[in-house]
C-alpha cells in the first residue's frame, strides 16, 4: 500500500559522497519531516526524487511503479517562494496545473479562500508580505496534480510568530487533501508539531540514522507545546542530533 | 520619480546655460554663420525653412521605425536561437561581438554594390545596428533565470518548451526592453547613414545638401530632428515598457532578497 518507496539511493559529487544507503517508504496521507545536519544532503535527496539529479545507485517507486530519473511525480515548494513576479497570485497558484495541462480557476480561488488570500488573487507576488508569499507558493503545490509534496524549509525565511501561524494553517488544510508531504527543516519543534514521522540523518555522508513515528493525536493545538512529553520528545531528538 | 524630475531640471539647465553663451560667443565673436551658427539662427532656419525640410522628416522617421521593428524581430530571433542551442551560442556569439566593431559607414559602399539602391541596404544598415544591445540584452536575461523555480518547474515535469514560455522568456523581458531602448535610439542614427547609401528624401538628404552648400545652419536643424526622434522613440518604448510590466521587476518575489 506504499506510496513512496525509495530503495537504498547513494550519491556522490565527485569524491564527496552526500547520500549513503538512503530507504524508507512514505504511506499515503503521511507527512514525514526530515532533520538533518546542513550539508548533508536533503535538498540533493529531493532533487533525486524529483529526477533532476541522477543518483549513483538506487531506485524510487510510486505506488509500484518505477520513476528514477523521471520527472514529473512531485510537487516542490522551495525555500523561498519562488513565485513568478510577472504573473498575478492566481496565475501563480495555477501554474502546476498549466504544466499538467489544465487549468482550474474555480478550484484556485477556493483554495485561496481558504488561506485568507481572497481579494488577493490579482495582485503581483511584490504587493504580498513574506507570509502571504508562502502560503501562495504552498497552495500551488497543493493545487498541482501530484500527490507528493516536498517541501524545502519552507519557513525558514519567516519570523517565529508567522511561522507557526504557517504551521497551523499547513497542518488544517493538509489533513483536507490526502497529499504526502516530505518536508525539510532545521526546526526540532516545528518537525515534532508537524509530523507523523521523524527521519533523522546523520552528518554527511548522509544514512538514515533514525526513523520514529511521532505519537501525538491530532488535531494538534498550540497547548500541545507546552505538554511534558513534547518536551521529552524534543530533547530526545536534540541529543541525537547532537551526537551528530 | 520626484528625484527624476530634480535631475530633469539640472539637465535642462546646463542646456540653457550652454545655449546663452553659444550665442553670445558667436555675437561677441562675430563667427561667420557657415562656420558656427548661433541658436537664434538654427531656430530661425527652424521656423522659416519648414518648406525645405518638412517632406523630409516623415521619411526617416518611418525608415526608422521600420528598421528598429525589422532590427527587433531578428535581434530576438538570433537571442533565442543562441539561448536554445549552446552549440551556437559558442560558435557565434563571438563572431556578433566582431561584427559590432566593423563600422557601418564602411559596410555601406559594399551593401549598395550587393544590393543597390533601393530598400534592402537601407534595411540591412539599420538592421545591424539595431539587433546588437537587443541580443545581448536578451541574453543576459535568459542568464539569470530563477534557479529554484527553474527546479520547481522541472520536477513538476515541466517540457523544455514550457520551461521557456512560462519561466525564461517572461523573466527576460524587463531586460529585453533595456536593449530596446538603445536600439530605438540607434535606430534613427542608422536611419540617416543609411540614407546617405541614396535617398530621395529623407533627414540624411536634406544634412548632404545643406552641408555641402555650406548651409551649417541646416545642418543643426538636421540634428535637432535627429535628436528629437531618438528620444520619441525611446520615451515610445518607454511608454510600451510601462505598459507591458507591470510587476515590479526590482523585487523578484523572493523573500529578504
Ligand atoms: N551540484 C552540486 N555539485 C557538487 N556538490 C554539490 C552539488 N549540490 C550539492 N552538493 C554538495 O552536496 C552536499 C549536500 O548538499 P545539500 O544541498 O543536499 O545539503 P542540505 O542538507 O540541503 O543542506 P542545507 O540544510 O544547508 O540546505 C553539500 O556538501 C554540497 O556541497
Ligand atoms: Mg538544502
Amino acid at each position: 500500500m506504499s506510496e513512496l518507496v525509495i530503495d537504498r539511493i547513494y550519491k556522490s559529487f565527485g569524491a564527496d559522497q552526500v547520500l549513503h544507503d538512503v530507504s524508507f517508504a512514505a504511506h499515503d496521507g503521511e507527512f514525514i519531516s526530515i532533520l538533518g545536519p546542513s550539508g548533508s544532503g536533503k535538498s540533493t535527496l529531493f532533487k533525486v526524487i524529483g529526477g533532476i539529479t541522477r543518483q549513483d545507485a538506487g531506485e524510487i517507486y510510486i505506488n509500484g511503479e518505477r520513476i528514477t530519473g523521471k520527472s514529473g511525480y512531485i510537487s516542490y515548494m522551495p525555500q523561498s517562494a519562488a513565485l513568478m513576479p510577472w504573473r498575478t497570485v492566481l496565475d501563480n497558484v495555477l501554474l502546476g496545473q498549466e504544466i499538467a495541462g489544465k487549468r482550474d480557476p474555480a478550484k484556485a480561488v477556493k483554495m485561496l479562500e481558504r488561506a485568507g488570500l481572497i481579494g488577493y488573487e490579482k495582485r503581483f507576488p511584490h504587493q504580498l508580505s513574506g507570509g502571504m508569499k508562502q502560503r501562495v507558493s504552498f497552495i500551488r503545490s497543493l493545487l498541482s496534480p501530484q500527490t507528493l509534496i516536498c517541501l524545502d524549509e519552507p519557513f525558514s525565511a519567516l519570523d517565529e510568530f508567522t511561522r507557526f501561524d504557517m504551521q497551523k494553517w499547513l497542518l488544517s488544510i493538509w489533513q483536507e487533501y490526502s497529499k504526502t508531504i516530505l518536508f525539510v527543516t532545521h526546526n526540532i519543534e516545528e518537525a515534532l508539531f508537524l509530523s507523523d514521522r521523524l527521519i533523522i540523518l546523520s552528518a554527511k555522508p548522509a544514512e538514515i540514522k533514525r526513523d520514529w513515528q511521532i505519537p501525538f493525536e491530532r488535531p494538534r493545538t498550540e497547548q500541545l507545546l507546552y505538554t511534558n512529553e513534547f518536551l521529552q520528545w524534543k530533547k530526545m531528538v536534540y541529543e541525537e542530533i547532537k551526537q551528530g | 520619480m520626484k528625484t527624476i524630475w530634480q535631475k530633469g531640471w539640472g539637465a535642462l539647465f546646463v542646456v540653457i546655460l550652454l545655449f546663452i553663451s553659444w550665442e553670445a560667443s558667436v555675437r561677441i565673436f562675430r563667427v561667420p554663420n557657415w562656420l558656427l551658427p548661433s541658436p537664434s539662427q538654427i531656430v530661425k532656419e527652424m521656423v522659416e525653412g519648414y518648406h525645405v525640410y518638412g517632406e523630409h522628416l516623415l521619411p526617416t522617421l518611418s525608415l526608422a521605425l521600420s528598421g528598429l521593428m525589422v532590427g527587433c524581430l531578428i535581434g530576438i530571433i538570433i537571442g533565442i536561437g543562441l539561448h536554445i542551442v549552446p552549440f551556437l551560442r559558442q560558435a557565434f556569439y563571438p563572431l556578433l561581438i566582431i561584427s559590432q566593431n566593423i563600422p557601418v559607414i564602411v559596410l555601406a559602399p559594399l551593401l549598395v554594390i550587393w544590393f543597390g539602391f533601393g530598400m534592402l541596404p537601407k534595411m540591412i544598415v539599420i538592421t545591424l545596428v539595431c539587433f546588437f544591445p537587443i541580443t545581448v540584452s536578451l541574453l543576459d536575461g535568459f542568464q539569470h533565470t530563477d534557479r529554484e523555480l527553474w527546479n520547481y518547474m522541472k520536477m513538476a515535469g515541466a517540457t523544455r518548451k514550457q520551461l521557456f514560455w512560462k519561466l525564461e522568456w517572461p523573466q527576460a523581458i524587463p531586460a529585453l526592453f533595456s536593449g530596446l531602448k538603445i536600439s530605438a535610439t540607434y535606430s534613427v542614427m542608422g536611419a540617416v547613414i543609411s540614407e546617405w547609401l541614396g535617398a530621395e528624401r529623407g533627414i540624411g538628404v536634406y544634412m548632404t545638401l545643406a552641408s555641402s552648400s555650406f548651409r551649417t545652419d541646416r545642418v543643426f536643424v538636421a540634428i535637432l530632428f535627429v535628436v528629437t526622434f531618438s528620444l520619441l522613440l525611446f520615451a515610445f518604448i518607454v511608454f510600451l515598457e510601462k505598459l507591458v510590466i507591470k510587476w515590479d521587476p526590482e523585487k523578484e518575489g523572493l523573500i529578504d532578497e
